[in-house]
């Protein structure tokens, strides 16, 4: 008879080989977290700017914000997905994390993403572009549209 | 003038009165009895290998804060969970303490510390004699706050019949108990001071760890 145990926090499995029982059994997973700073025009971000972690467009319940003045934020631990239910409660290793700032009712998607692995935690440093958008006008009058990325 | 002096002497006694009151309801001077409960600063280790425990006090720590919590480790590799259903923080050695979700530690609860190397986690803290830990539907990740080693069926007694399944892992080495099934092998058969659990529950209740002190 042989136990072989797995130990990565989250997956827990026990086998006897000698086919008496087997149990697996899925603990919520341990998280993705991240940590780093946040620049916005090059600039850190000031304190009270919130960064949120989102995959696959689904908002995971992660929330941080920018603590310091050298805009570094709190560690954004992302949830992972419990593989034993039908819901997707969050990421799953090499999940693509999307992050995405508020600021003074603002919205904006950083320039990085980040890989989702389980039990990590991963060092990000966020800045944020502005777009810009170049619009050829004629004189005249002109019909314009501006186009808009949802976030 | 009889009757107003004894009617001016009578007014004066009560004012006497009224002011005497008034200044020992506001400077205090009251007779009570006050009790006070004393209770030695305890040390206890957690010594683990390298790799992922699950770990908790058994303390109501003298400082609470995961900063000191860590101190041991500090200097070291090291990662610290904890979840919050449905949610994680975390705490990291790579990162400033300001920087840290998880900011203090907290003797109902259980706390995933992954080490690079083997060390001791040292901490300084006094008992309570009765803790309840508020538990909700699912799983819940708990600390063991007594001084002792007990059975499960003892420890748990507040919750019997309301907890599915039982994990533990400690240094890197999963246990579990399911009430449910025969003995395994693996199976947790005691609570241990200084170990966290994973907790299946199938309805919001409460566990209640009492304990008995010897002085």
């Amino acid at each position: 008879m042989k136990i072989i145990k797995f130990g990565k926090p989250g997956i827990v499995l026990f086998i006897i080989l000698a086919g008496i029982a087997m149990i697996v059994v899925a603990l919520p997973p341990s998280p993705s977290s991240f940590y780093g700073i946040l620049e916005i025009n090059g600039n850190p971000a000031p304190t009270g700017t919130v960064i949120s972690a989102w995959i696959n467009n689904t908002h995971y319940p992660t929330d941080t914000t920018v603590v310091a003045s050298d805009g570094s934020y709190k560690i954004l631990s992302v949830n992972g997905d419990d593989p034993d239910t039908p819901e997707i409660e969050g990421g799953r290793n090499v999940d693509i994390v999307v992050f995405k700032i508020s600021l003074g009712g603002r919205r904006f998607i950083a320039d990085q993403t980040g890989i989702w692995n389980s039990g990590t935690n991963q060092k990000i440093d966020l800045t944020i572009t502005p777009t810009q958008r170049t619009i050829t006008l004629k004189k005249g009058w002109n019909l314009i549209s501006l186009s808009l990325d949802p976030i | 003038m009889v009757h107003h002096k004894s009617g001016y002497t009578i007014f004066l006694v009560i004012i006497f009165f009224i002011v005497s009151i008034t200044y020992a309801i506001n400077t205090g001077i009251t007779s009570e009895t006050r009790s006070f409960e004393v209770k030695e600063v305890q040390h206890f280790s957690i010594s683990l290998s390298g790799n992922w425990s699950l770990i908790s006090t058994p303390y109501k720590l003298i400082n609470s804060t995961t900063r000191s919590f860590v101190n041991s480790v500090y200097g070291m590799d090291w990662t610290l969970e904890h979840y919050v259903g449905p949610g994680w923080i975390t705490a990291d050695f790579n990162t400033s303490e300001v920087q840290w979700q998880l900011e203090n530690i907290d003797r109902r609860y259980g706390y995933y510390l992954r080490l690079n190397a083997s060390s001791t986690v040292e901490i300084d803290g006094v008992y309570i004699n009765k803790t309840n830990i508020s538990l909700k539907g699912g799983w819940n990740m708990i600390g063991y706050p007594s001084n002792s080693t007990k059975g499960i069926s003892t420890a748990l007694s507040s919750i019997t019949g309301k907890w599915t399944m039982l994990f533990a892992l400690y240094n890197n080495t999963w246990t579990m108990e399911d009430p449910k099934t025969p003995p395994f092998p693996w199976e947790i058969k005691n609570l241990t001071p200084g170990r966290g659990y994973w907790i299946n529950i199938s309805e919001d209740t409460t566990l209640i760890i009492n304990e008995t002190i010897t002085l």
